[in-house]
């Protein structure tokens, strides 16, 4: 084996190595976007969750469009659909955290709350109380994040109205 | 001399090659494999979640608050009356008994979660892979309750952490099962429609 033939051999070795660890970098992506379906799927459910949570408030009137005031007096239609006065929007906002110490995972969850229509569009709605609207539509998206691991957070949002179960309060 | 060592150099890369390709194609089946298990898996639990979502939230129709609807509160089964028959998806004079616990005994693809309503309900009772099942109780302001909740403080139950271990063998033998834990919380939607503040 002469000098040349020596270097083509190790340069084949270089190329075959370096092809090889590229596909292996490749197979552990894979890996790491299986076990992200997993964190994705349960950040799904606690977004769901978030909401069934407001869902069954509504429902039991611990969380309504206002709270009540002293002595259970329902409030005045203004108060009721005024933003200091909402109560979804004064129970769920901001950040907080989730802690699932079973699925071992630990989520920041961001609400959001706007004013929208009935398809959960807040294009053109006034985002200022307008006592005038008096069947507002509100529109609540939970955004559930984790630090490290997924790669983009889950945003999951319902449209709430009120019903007759709630309107007295 | 010179012929040997050519030889010799020849052997020495094409079997690097050789080793690199038949790893290469090892990897890329076992990854392809579990990644179809597991997209499989994925939407297995995700349905089994729904479903078990929409069953609890049930739980309780027309049951009055203060008498107990979750009958049996315990860490590996929850039972619950209601006036809500899952087989007509459909509300019934007569009080129906729902139970939710994993079968005792094994089968092959893992443990089976038994969701019956005197018998297995259809659709909802094939349940598989689950390799374990526990649930965590609370009360209407999301205070825990605990694992286990006994006597009337049965009627203090309002949602329930249903905690899930789905596992499945991988396709390769040999290997690590793959594995997917859930934490879902269910709410018993029907006990906070009659409660009133």
């Amino acid at each position: 084996m002469n000098f040349m033939e020596m270097v083509m051999a190790l340069l084949a070795i270089i190329f075959f190595t370096t092809v090889s660890l590229l596909y292996n970098r490749s197979m552990w992506n894979q890996a790491e976007n299986l076990d992200n379906v997993a964190k994705v799927m349960q950040a799904t459910h606690v977004a769901h969750s978030k909401l069934d949570e407001i869902d069954a408030k509504l429902l039991s009137q611990q969380v309504a469009y206002a709270h009540h005031q002293p002595g259970n007096i329902p409030p005045t239609v203004q108060q009721a659909f005024s933003p200091t006065w909402n109560a979804i929007s004064s129970s769920y906002e901001g950040t907080a955290n989730v802690d699932l110490p079973y699925a071992g995972y630990n989520f920041n969850i961001t609400y959001n709350f706007v004013y929208c229509d009935s398809t959960g569009s807040s294009g053109g709605i006034s985002q200022t109380y307008d006592d005038t609207e008096i069947y507002r539509f509100i529109k609540m998206t939970v955004t559930v994040a984790s630090t490290p691991g997924m790669s983009h957070p889950v945003a999951v949002y319902r449209v709430y109205t009120k019903t007759n179960f709630y309107l007295d309060y | 001399m010179n012929i040997l060592i050519d030889l010799l150099g020849a052997l020495m890369v094409a079997t690097l090659l050789l080793l690199m390709m038949i790893t290469f194609q090892l990897q890329l089946r076992d990854t392809a494999d579990r990644t179809i298990f597991a997209a499989q898996m994925m939407t297995h639990v995700q349905r089994a979640c729904q479903e078990l979502n929409g069953l609890i939230a049930m739980a309780g129709v027309q049951i009055p608050l203060d008498e107990v609807a979750v009958t049996v509160a315990a860490p590996a089964e929850m039972q619950f009356d209601t006036h809500w028959d899952y087989y007509n998806n459909q509300y019934v004079p007569e009080l129906k008994t729902v139970k939710l616990a994993l079968n005792p005994s094994p089968t092959a693809v893992g443990y089976e979660l038994d969701i019956t309503q005197g018998t297995p309900i259809e659709e909802l009772a094939n349940i598989l892979w689950i390799e374990d099942l526990s649930y965590f109780y609370y009360d209407i302001e999301d205070n825990p309750l605990g694992s286990e909740v006994l006597g009337s403080d049965r009627t203090k139950i309002y949602s329930v952490d249903v905690n899930m271990t789905f596992k499945r063998d991988a396709p390769t033998i040999n290997t690590t099962p793959l594995r997917t834990r859930i934490q879902l919380r269910c709410y018993l939607m029907n006990r906070y429609l009659q409660y009133a503040p």
